[in-house]
């Protein structure tokens, strides 16, 4: 049963169309799709709007269409689209889904004008459902509602999922179906997903301490610097006085101390890196648990080696075990990637001057010329499946 | 066949608490994880069963509390589990029944573990409790119990004395562990520098008190006693170094700033511990209040600023073993005043410290009487404590004095060897290695249980069918004893606690509905589905009619029915309803089955699942939502409904 339904019900009413009034709204694009990346509450946001575009904008430029971006002002942002977000009232969104040569988005309000003014639209579930959550009224030629397998289990109905069920639907069914609607299914999507890590959408920007980088690059990112990659204190030390930064170790700061720099909040998070019981870095441990520093104990080693380690570090804080990954992690889908696999990562790794975007092409030297260029090849070793959690593997 | 290790079950409180059982499980459990010999669970009282601090230990965690809101409430409002599900008896035939221990260990006190001794599996496996006792005349449950505790250990051997006394000559004293390696003696020049970043002279005589601020410790008498000893020695430049939380609640706890007043103290002679909330510095200094500006810090660490950062150190914030052992560095007597006590940690952290340490000679404290303790003993007088009549000590200002003088008045050197005697003594006695043996030789001589013991929970009946007609008093008595099926004293306790609710104004329908709910849960604990029992496993779909009251509304309802099993043909139509409204229901030949209501399952998502939960039913309704939760047609009738557009046209 769908919510008009449960009112038709306790009104003892019949239903009619719902109230389909607009306000004019200028908009200088003949042909334009209205996508909204709004959703009422965590769990019905998708996170894949901006793959979907990126997927969509050679047929969209090849057909003069544009994308318009509607909703709320805090949600989050699709790279190009002409942004609306925020500039509109509830009233001019409708005018502007009512003229739309389609509408995309979650299950939220738009969906429902959508289907009302019969736009071809393609709306995502995972948290909820189609059944009971989709447009009463809506024309069933021109509109998609795609709903998460959700790998069997039934909707949450939840506000937060953990692990977002709505996400289980690729980008490329998302920008096919959109095709379809739009009478454009002609040209295909070639990409298909493979792999989505879980930390894939979190910009992350690293810096190994070869260099000291200013505030210039990437301003509003945390700057993890990888202690772990080369151990040199000497820049450390400066790079904290340019650019307040993380900083991931394996060894010990030995040469100078870090409290000064905790107090100055020129360090904001501590990850350590531990391997062994080794007393220096258990000294160094404790005494940085001491301090107001945000800590973190990871280590990749496991069975009796790891409960050495929580033996030992108990009194401190929690060693999480964090196994490190392997092309393994992939499952079904390793037989599937190979070296024409293309990634793309929100993750930056600066070294020496030049931008990387894995620890393992920054070990081969292959560098990026321009962060914009987002889709490259992977490289099929064991260094680049260490960061898979960043990746996001597809094939075209 | 080589055997298996065995598995041991230790009940305790969190070992992550600050609490002297939970110290001492840590210390012991670190110990008998390096043995390597054992497989060890530890079940924690007190914390739900996903707690996420239980990733930092190499062992196996098992938490004691459901992580379900509704069913950690339902428990704490029963009779049953509201004074002692903190003590892990909601899981515990749980836990028994999947860890299958060799050795069961209970550390607690002893009315948190006494909900096992009557278990069926009780004394199946090893039972050990190991348990304090403070007071004379000893607990009656602790005396009462110790026919049924095989193995029963006290920290203090004052206990055991008076257990062998009343013809309990099993019972041991077996001390709470001690870590010896994290306090130890500092050499004079970090002593030294310590009292320099203190600001405490270095001819200053500290008198140091370590203590939970509760009534218990003795305070009052120990500023009674220094306030003498000053006067005695007007220029011993003395301070007391109090490090306890200042402000606890104020009828539980000494105001201690309000003592050195009444006994004439200058406040710079009360040092205290104050720790730091943004960067975790502790400082010594005198006692100013609460809520200080950090002298480090300023309480500008982090984004979110903490005005006034600085409070005296207490268990929910304190400092490390580490920091502590300075604290005892920087005195040069250790006075721990009491009214009774199990084993009083901090004496014997004190003297592995190195100090010599001024002990009431009360309770556990007659175990510091021994001459390789080197302890100064304090005089007591006795009283009774009002209520519970138990006698307790109150340490005499002058024996406090007087112990204070005899230490003052040692040489440095003399006092150093006395100390050095005395850590050597508690390592003897109380060190976690000397302690984990004693643990480690008792479990080795335990028999590994070599077939599977199974020992039958018998489910409770939350569907029984009750006579509406009895009187209050058999009523509830025909509710405990059919739903709960509880018998003897149990059924009579239980009885009068609901009949006293009762009295108070409760109403039937919510006891009954507490009661039922309780039996499913208990029911659910061993099969994860409270409410499976009332559906049948015939493979067939499942509707479920909730319409729990009243019988006008269950008459109406029937109305639905025919239209509903009609629509839905390859399902079972299960109606939920009170107990009252049943015979309604008799004779509809679209019910497959009438059902008693439980509240749970006005919840639809409950009902039919969601995400990885399974759920009861396929199709659910609950048309009373919209007349008995909330009013939804009062006023919106009277045009009657329009069924379809062909009727509306």
């Amino acid at each position: 049963m769908k919510l008009a339904e449960l009112f038709a019900l306790s009104t003892g009413s019949t239903l009619s169309r719902p109230n389909l009034y607009c306000l004019y709204y200028p908009v200088p694009f003949e042909k334009y799709v209205t996508i909204s990346t709004a959703a009422g509450t965590q769990a019905k946001q998708y996170s894949y709007f901006n793959d979907v575009v990126e997927l969509l904008m050679p047929v969209f430029k090849k057909n003069n269409i544009t994308f318009l971006q509607i909703g709320d002002r805090n949600s989050p942002q699709i790279y190009n689209c002409v942004d609306l977000r925020g500039g509109t009232l509830l009233n001019h969104s409708k005018y502007l889904i009512k003229n739309a040569l389609c509408h995309i988005g979650n299950d939220t309000c738009l969906a429902h004008f959508a289907g009302a003014y019969e736009t071809p639209c393609v709306i995502l579930y995972g948290a909820t459902t189609v059944s009971n959550h989709s447009p009463y009224w809506f024309n069933p030629q021109k509109s998609i509602f795609l709903q998460s397998d959700r790998k069997g289990l039934k909707p949450s109905y939840a506000a937060q999922e953990l692990n977002k069920m709505v996400d289980l639907i690729l980008p490329e069914t998302v920008a096919q179906n959109v095709l379809k609607v739009m009478s454009l299914g002609y040209c295909p999507i070639t990409r298909k997903s493979i792999y989505f890590g879980e930390n894939y959408l979190t910009p992350y920007l690293e810096i190994v301490p070869d260099e000291v980088c200013g505030n210039e690059f990437l301003p509003n990112f945390l700057l993890n610097v990888r202690m772990d990659y080369l151990h040199h204190e000497e820049n450390l030390q400066k790079q904290m006085s340019v650019r307040p930064c993380s900083l991931i170790l394996s060894k010990p700061i030995v040469s100078f101390d870090l409290e000064p720099y905790i107090l100055n909040q020129r360090l904001k998070t501590l990850v350590c890196d531990i391997q062994t019981c080794d007393d220096d870095m258990f000294r160094f441990v404790e005494t940085m648990s001491q301090t107001s520093l945000p800590l973190m104990l990871i280590s990749d080693v496991d069975g009796d080696a790891l409960s050495e380690l929580k033996l030992k570090y108990m009194d401190i804080g929690i060693v999480h075990a964090k196994p490190k990954k392997s092309k393994k992690d992939l499952g079904d889908k390793e037989k599937e990637v190979n070296r024409k696999t293309l990634f793309k990562t929100q993750k930056y790794l600066l070294s020496n001057g030049k931008i990387y975007l894995s620890n393992a092409h920054r070990l081969v030297g292959e560098h990026i010329a321009s962060k914009e260029k987002r889709i490259h090849r992977i490289l099929d070793n064991d260094e680049f499946f260490k960061e898979l959690d960043y990746f996001y593997l597809f094939s075209e | 066949m080589s055997e298996r290790k065995k598995r041991i079950l230790i009940n305790t409180a969190y070992i992550g608490s600050k609490t002297g059982f939970g110290k001492h499980a840590l210390l012991l459990l670190k110990e008998l994880f390096k043995t390597g010999k054992y497989d060890l669970y530890a079940y924690m009282n007190g914390v739900p069963v996903d707690y996420q601090e239980f990733e930092a230990f190499p062992w196996k965690m098992i938490g004691s509390l459901p992580n379900n809101a509704n069913e950690l409430s339902l428990i704490q409002r029963d009779r049953k589990y509201a004074h002692n599900y903190h003590y892990g008896s909601y899981y515990i035939d749980k836990v028994i029944a999947e860890v299958q221990p060799d050795i069961f260990l209970g550390v607690e006190d002893i009315w948190g573990a006494a909900h096992c001794f009557d278990k069926p599996w009780w004394n199946k496996m090893t039972c050990l409790v190991h348990t304090t006792l403070d007071s004379l005349p000893l607990l009656p449950l602790a005396v009462d119990s110790a026919s049924k505790i095989k193995n029963y250990w006290v920290w203090a051997s004052f206990a055991e004395k008076e257990m062998t006394r009343l013809g309990h000559s099993h019972v041991e004293t077996v001390h709470g562990c001690v870590n010896t390696e994290s306090f130890y003696p500092l050499s004079e020049e970090e002593k030294q520098e310590l009292r320099l970043k203190h600001g405490i002279d270095s001819d200053c005589f500290v008198i140091g008190f370590v203590f939970r601020n509760q009534l218990r410790k003795s305070v009052p008498n120990l500023m009674q006693g220094f306030a003498k000893f000053k006067e005695e020695h007007p220029n011993a430049k003395a301070k007391l170094l109090l490090h306890t939380c200042f402000s606890e609640s104020p009828e539980k706890s000494w105001n201690i700033p309000e003592l050195a007043k009444n006994n004439n103290i200058d406040a710079d002679d009360i040092l205290c511990t104050y720790v730091c909330q943004a960067c975790k510095k502790h400082f010594v200094m005198p006692f100013q209040g609460e809520s200080k500006e950090c002298p480090c810090c300023h309480a500008i660490v982090g984004k979110s600023q903490i005005p006034n950062s600085l409070i005296t150190t207490r268990p929910a914030f304190g400092i490390r073993d580490k920091e502590l052992n300075e604290i005892y560095n920087l005195m040069d007597v250790y006075c721990h005043p009491f009214t009774s006590g199990g084993q009083e940690i901090p004496i014997q952290e004190a003297k592995s410290a190195g100090l010599v340490t001024c002990v009431t000679n009360y309770a556990c404290g007659t175990d510091m009487d021994e001459e390789e303790a080197c302890s100064v003993m304090m005089d007591y007088e006795t009283y009774y404590e009002p209520g519970t009549l138990f006698k307790k000590a109150t340490t005499t200002e002058s024996s406090i004095a007087r112990s204070l003088s005899l230490v003052f008045n040692m040489s440095k050197e003399e006092r150093s060897a006395k100390g050095n005697k005395a850590r050597e003594w508690v390592i003897k006695h109380y060190s976690v290695k000397s302690i984990a043996k004693i643990y480690e030789d008792f479990f080795d001589s335990c028999e590994i249980v070599q077939e599977p013991y199974f020992f039958e929970t018998e489910l409770k009946n939350p569907d029984v069918i009750l006579d509406e007609g009895l009187s209050d008093e058999k009523w509830c008595r025909s509710l405990i004893s059919g739903v709960l099926k509880e018998t003897g004293e149990e059924l009579n306790k239980t009885t009068k606690f609901w009949m006293d609710k009762l009295n108070q104004g409760f109403k039937r329908t919510g006891v009954e509905a507490h009661i039922r709910g309780l039996a499913r849960f208990e029911n659910g604990k061993m099969k994860k589905r409270p409410l499976e029992s009332l559906f049948d496993e015939n493979g067939r779909k499942r509707i479920l009619f909730v319409v729990p009251q009243s019988i006008g509304d269950v008459f109406i309802a029937t109305a639905c029915f025919k239209s509903i099993v009609e629509r839905y043909p390859d399902h079972d139509l299960y109606v939920a309803t009170k107990q009252e409204n049943v015979p309604i229901l008799h004779g509809d030949p679209y019910v497959y089955k009438i059902i008693a209501y439980d509240p749970i399952m006005e919840s639809e998502t409950e009902m039919i699942g969601y995400h990885d939960v399974k759920g009861y039913v396929d199709v659910y309704f609950n048309p009373l939502i919209q007349c008995q939760v909330r009013y939804n047609y009062l006023s919106n009738n009277e045009l009657g409904l329009e069924l379809n557009e062909e009727e509306s046209a």
